[in-house]
């Protein structure tokens, strides 16, 4: 990581954490909206959502992430992101800002962060006050979730 | 885009079409060749060697060599039989079948990347050993038809000998036809009688499909906007817009059944590759099967009739290698040497039934028994309360297979219980029944079409779910002191029938509060039983939608789709909460018998 080419990036909040993950990566940001739950489904799904006619699944990234659960309120949102040709929605605390940052400020994860594992952090991110953990979502799958992603299939 | 590229999207256009046109061929040819062999007609020799001729044709012009020169041999031949100097006989039959099935993977190599990687040789020498390879064919089809004369054949033939130049050219020298005409030759017999049909994109169609599907969820929207404005409002003008949306209402259902119907496509597309399939199957098994296929006019959606594919190849195998008898065992029951297998399909309210009925030696009832017990896939106990339809109904739970022989064909044990999931995922059902010694049939029903249907929307738990309305046989009210236990289940008397009650809120893991006011009584195939519901909504057209490759496969749903109000609903799917629960226990029976091992 030692070019100075600009990353930008999409960042939100979670408990009293601050991540961001590559704007590329984001379709589009929603406010919470009706999610309809699926029984049986594995415990970090909150559900399905109506995508203008498409339904997505909705992960709840404080559950992914073993973070406490909190009530969903007005600064609630869904990131709705594109994973290897899978649309998916997460939903976060509240969406700050969009940044650029220089790629060389980013250092690699120490090798745990409260109690995130670091394999699903791409990098931390050196602001001026604040630090800013980079996600690599494809992997916050493990690999096992990772597969039946690509074998589930009801068609 | 510069000329080139145009160029080369042009030539993958003309690639792709010779692609579905040669494809098409071959598999008109192989009915035909298999035809041929029970009735040696003219009609038949000639529609056979036509096809083999056009393809020669076309795969020569796009250079496809290979293709060309196998099917110059198969032309070959066919030419002989066709002049009554060899008579198709078995060895022939069979050059021929391997020939077209070659041809067939020539094409699929075509299309992965336009490059011809099978080897063609022994085919081809077996080709040449049976036919004599010096004849030329194109004068004899302009004999044919009645293009030119025998004689002026002849004499175009003697110039040609001369000249040394190709027949073609020499006719056209001769002005006995134009060059337009050569090629109208060609082309003519490319498109046969195409007049009334248009090709389209299977993706456009599908592309329809889902726009008056959004348009049929739109409608329902309307129709609920309609419903809150009447409530609210007095005005007049409310009537008119009650018409209108009535009016779009009947429009949008018969758009959405035209567009349905153009996705039909006659089962006769699946049922044609039959009778190659049982003719291989019985020189391998050494049988003989008069093979009767009915209803193939019967018509079913295109994905299903492609999903439709394997299970039922799979049930004629099944039926050929396990069900109809060798010829001598045949004799020993004093049956007719011929063993019969029949296929026959019909319309059933919006399903459409596939029957495959087999004179052979039916369900061996304790066989199946003494397998299950064996492999402790249930116990005894209820082994003794089930019915000879339920017993045999258990050939299509995994891991049974009675074949006392391992064939390459069927009896690995994952035959029936594959072919019931795949029928089960098209929102079918499949069911035997069995005469021992005389008959098995094999029934498949599947819905005309998957992409929208009826269901009724009801309330559990919290959420609203839909139930396939072809499930769905009544809806009965919820009395306390109607309710029995039965073995630890809950189970209702209805008409002195005992209807097995599902608490789906549990299946799910959902919480229940003790409310559900009605049943709602399902039928999937001989099983009954009942859903305990809170309350029902009412009956919807809904427009299926997969819940997406991430989450596909949870138990007990099967897909879902969006109401009017824009809210995603789940659909139930009742036959795999029925085969969960009934596997649970077998699994269950399945542990116990383990743990009693190791105990021991």
């Amino acid at each position: 990581m030692n070019d100075n080419s600009i990353l930008q990036l999409v960042t939100f909040k979670l408990e009293n954490d601050e991540f961001g993950v590559d704007i590329l990566k984001v379709q589009e940001i929603n406010r919470m909206m009706n999610i309809t739950k699926i029984p049986n489904a594995p415990d970090f799904i909150e559900g399905v959502i109506n995508l203008r006619g498409k339904i997505i699944p909705i992960v709840d990234l404080r559950k992914k992430l073993g973070f406490p659960s909190k009530e969903y309120d007005k600064a609630t949102r869904i990131i709705v992101i594109e994973l290897e040709g899978i649309v998916l929605g997460f939903v976060v605390d509240s969406v700050s800002e969009v940044l650029r940052i220089p790629r060389n400020t980013i250092e690699p994860p120490p090798s745990i962060i409260r109690g995130i594992e670091s394999e699903f952090i791409e990098g931390v991110g050196k602001l001026e006050d604040r630090l800013l953990i980079l996600l690599e979502l494809k992997k916050i799958f493990t690999p096992a979730e990772h597969k039946s992603m690509e074998t589930m299939d009801i068609n | 885009m510069s000329n080139q590229a145009l160029e080369n999207e042009e030539m993958r256009e003309i690639i792709n079409d010779f692609i579905v046109e040669t494809n098409e061929l071959i598999e008109n040819a192989i009915q035909d060749i298999v035809a041929l062999e029970n009735n040696e007609d003219d009609d038949i020799i000639n529609s056979i060697f036509r096809a083999v001729h056009t393809i020669k044709g076309t795969s020569s012009f796009l250079g496809f060599n290979v293709l060309s020169s196998l099917a110059h041999k198969s032309e070959d031949l066919l030419g002989l039989v066709r002049k009554k100097e060899l008579f198709i006989n078995k060895d022939i039959a069979d050059a021929l079948l391997e020939a077209m099935d070659l041809m067939r993977l020539l094409v699929d190599d075509i299309k992965t990347d336009y490059r011809e990687k099978q080897d063609t040789k022994e085919i081809i020498e077996k080709l040449e050993r049976l036919s004599n390879p010096d004849k030329k064919m194109l004068g004899e089809i302009l004999v044919e038809e009645k293009i030119i004369t025998k004689q002026e054949l002849e004499s175009v033939l003697e110039k040609q000998k001369a000249a040394n130049k190709k027949l073609g050219e020499i006719i056209v020298e001769e002005k006995l036809i134009t060059e337009n005409q050569l090629e109208n030759i060609l082309t003519r017999q490319k498109t046969k009688k195409d007049d009334q049909t248009v090709r389209i994109d299977v993706k456009k169609l599908d592309e329809m499909m889902n726009l008056v599907g959004e348009l049929v969820l739109g409608k329902n929207r309307l129709n609920m906007v309609k419903n809150t404005v009447k409530r609210d409002a007095k005005n007049t003008t409310i009537d008119s817009l009650e018409e209108v949306t009535n009016y779009i209402e009947v429009i949008t259902n018969e758009l959405q059944l035209s567009i349905m119907k153009a996705r039909l496509v006659p089962l006769s597309k699946l049922f044609n590759k039959v009778p190659r399939l049982v003719r291989d199957l019985c020189n391998t098994f050494n049988k003989e099967i008069d093979l009767k296929i009915t209803g193939e006019e019967t018509e079913l959606d295109r994905s299903l009739i492609e999903s439709l594919h394997d299970p039922l190849i799979h049930i004629i195998r099944n039926s050929v290698d396990h069900g109809i008898e060798t010829i001598e065992e045949r004799k020993k029951r004093n049956k007719p040497e011929k063993g019969s297998l029949t296929i026959n399909a019909y319309n059933e309210g919006n399903n459409v039934v596939i029957d495959v009925t087999d004179d052979g030696k039916g369900i061996d009832l304790d066989a199946i028994r003494k397998k299950v017990l064996e492999k402790s896939l249930i116990s005894e106990a209820e082994l003794a309360d089930m019915t000879e339809k339920d017993v045999m109904n258990l050939i299509f739970i995994p891991g049974l297979s009675t074949a006392k022989k391992i064939s390459n064909v069927s009896g690995r044990g994952v035959g029936m219980d594959v072919v019931k999931t795949n029928i089960e995922r098209m929102n079918g059902q499949v069911y035997i029944d069995s005469k021992k010694n005389q008959w098995t049939k094999i029934s498949i029903k599947l819905p005309l079409t998957l992409a929208i249907m009826g269901a009724l929307i009801v309330e559990i738990g919290k959420e609203l779910y839909a139930i396939p309305l072809n499930n769905v046989i009544e809806l009965v009210k919820l009395k306390k002191e109607a309710i029995k236990s039965v073995d630890k289940n809950e189970v209702l008397m209805l008409r002195n029938e005992i209807v097995p009650i599902l608490d789906v809120s549990r299946i799910m893991s959902l919480k229940e509060d003790g409310s559900d006011r009605y049943l709602v009584i399902c039928k999937i195939g001989e099983k009954i039983l009942g859903i305990k519901v809170k309350s029902v909504v009412g009956q919807e057209e809904i427009v299926i939608k997969s819940l997406g490759e991430f989450m596909g496969n949870i138990k007990g749903i099967g897909g879902a789709s969006i109401r009017g109000d824009g809210k995603v609903i789940l659909i139930l799917d009742i036959p795999a909460m029925i085969s969960s629960r009934y596997m649970e226990k077998i699994n269950k029976r399945r542990e116990e018998a383990q743990e009693y091992r190791y105990a021991v």
